[in-house]
């Protein structure tokens, strides 16, 4: 019974998920190219890091594929249950944002930390280069008077006449 | 004037000598600080102990703490964490005689506190006090947090509630902190009446503790005594007064309240697996260069 369970699972209701409409089909299909080279447009100009282009382009590339091939997005929506192809779509785009927003709240958390640690630092050291460079003055100051660097000078000429 | 020394303290070194810096922050989060090995900078040997006072927009007031604390004759360097105020904070406080380490933006009540302890790690001082620019803590109270930390404490925390004659405060603010109070004591063992006390002395094992990349930016209270409490730190709470606020704003006022309790919350909750800092380094602003 349970065997016959799965079977009508994995089985899904085939024959009520109509494939995409050749409109829908041209739609996804133009806004998936149209987002691939607009990504590409941004990394040639170095306006987006290699870094975090790549989801974007893995994002179209799928995109595309689903457009492309009809039985692999009604296959996934008998997967996940979906009442049609489109609203697979649909929810494949908020699980994808969904997961890029998360992403990046934690990226902005880290170089919160990090932006956060090196500004205290340069603080610190700010104040240490000052200390010294006012330390320095002080000492270069006493050396200019007759008691430093002159005398040692005229100490090594009474050496020579002696 | 003749200089005050507080009586087991050591007496001021000869300011000519170079001194050594005291070692980065170890890896572990609370370890007794290690002698410094290698960096001495030509500065002058500071006194034993810091007053650390943080400072945001602060100016027309923090002149006056410096001052009021300078005029007391203690055997102590004043550094006045400037948190990046758009005024003129930082120049009144040199004026009136501090060192000031500047951020060059804000970051926060807690930043510019761990700014404080980072720069006690970093010259060596066996002690820190702590207290705000805004003229609610009263400079002839640092000498009782001086001498709890002497009598064997490593937290020294000024409680406005022990003596009783606490400045008014809101509904929500007396509710919150009777609340936290009520946490910390439970949490630390150790009957703790306020909290978020910003009037403090740190022994020099707890400045060790607390130069840690990972202290919090913001409301750094009951989850840093927790934390101390859990590192082992001998927290005794000392009797102070405190003064109505001069002027400027309340970190505690508005929505900052709600943001306050989510906070506490969250930290609280997760505070015994939560790792310390987000990275591996946990000294990135302690560690000599």
């Amino acid at each position: 019974m349970s065997a016959s369970l799965a079977m009508s699972l994995l089985a899904g209701t085939a024959e009520e998920l109509q494939p995409l409409l050749d409109r829908q089909r041209f739609v996804a299909l133009a806004i998936a190219i149209g987002v691939l080279l607009f990504v590409l447009e941004l990394v040639r100009r170095r306006k987006l890091r290699e870094e975090y282009s790549w989801v974007w382009i893995g994002t179209s590339v799928a995109l595309i594929v689903l457009a492309i091939s009809n039985d692999l997005l009604v296959t996934l929506s008998q997967w996940v249950g979906a009442a049609s192809p489109v609203s697979t779509l649909f929810f494949g785009a908020f699980v994808f944002l969904l997961a890029l927003v998360l992403q990046y709240s934690v990226r902005l958390s880290r170089l919160t930390h990090r932006h956060r640690t090196l500004a205290q630092r340069l603080a610190l050291l700010e104040q240490e280069v000052s200390e010294l460079r006012a330390a320095g003055r002080t000492r270069a100051g006493a050396d200019r008077t007759v008691e430093n660097a002159p005398r040692r000078v005229s100490d090594q000429g009474r050496d020579v006449v002696a | 004037m003749t200089s005050r020394s507080w009586s087991p303290a050591p007496a001021r070194p000869d300011p000519t000598r170079q001194i050594t810096l005291g070692g980065c922050a170890s890896p572990t989060y609370a370890s007794v600080p290690t002698p410094g090995t290698a960096t001495a900078l030509p500065l002058p040997a500071p006194a034993t102990t810091v007053l650390v006072i943080p400072a945001y927009r602060e100016e027309g007031r923090v002149g006056d703490v410096v001052r009021q604390v300078r005029r007391l004759g203690l055997d102590l360097d004043v550094l006045v964490v400037d948190d990046g105020s758009p005024d003129g904070t930082a120049d009144e406080a040199r004026v009136a005689g501090a060192t000031v380490v500047r951020h060059p933006f804000n970051l926060g009540y807690g930043s510019a506190l761990h700014t404080g302890y980072c720069h006690a790690r970093r010259r060596g001082y066996s002690r820190l006090l702590q207290m705000d620019a805004d003229g609610q803590h009263d400079a002839t109270m640092l000498e009782r947090l001086v001498e709890t930390l002497d009598g064997g404490a490593d937290i020294a925390l000024g409680s406005r509630y022990l003596g009783g004659d606490a400045p008014r405060s809101s509904l929500v603010r007396r509710v919150g902190t009777r609340l936290f109070a009520k946490v910390a004591s439970l949490w630390t063992g150790v009957r703790i009446t306020d909290p978020t006390s910003g009037f403090q002395g740190l022994s020099a094992r707890a400045i060790a503790t607390v130069a840690n990349d990972g202290f919090p930016e913001d409301y750094p209270d009951t989850d840093v005594l927790v934390e101390h409490a859990r590192s082992g730190m001998k927290i005794v709470e000392v009797p102070v007064v405190m003064h109505e606020r001069l002027g400027g704003m309340s970190m505690h006022r508005g929505a900052r309240i709600a943001w306050y309790a989510y906070k506490m919350l969250v930290t609280l909750l997760l505070l015994p697996v939560r790792r310390p800092t987000p990275l591996r380094r946990r000294d990135t602003v302690a560690r000599l260069p």
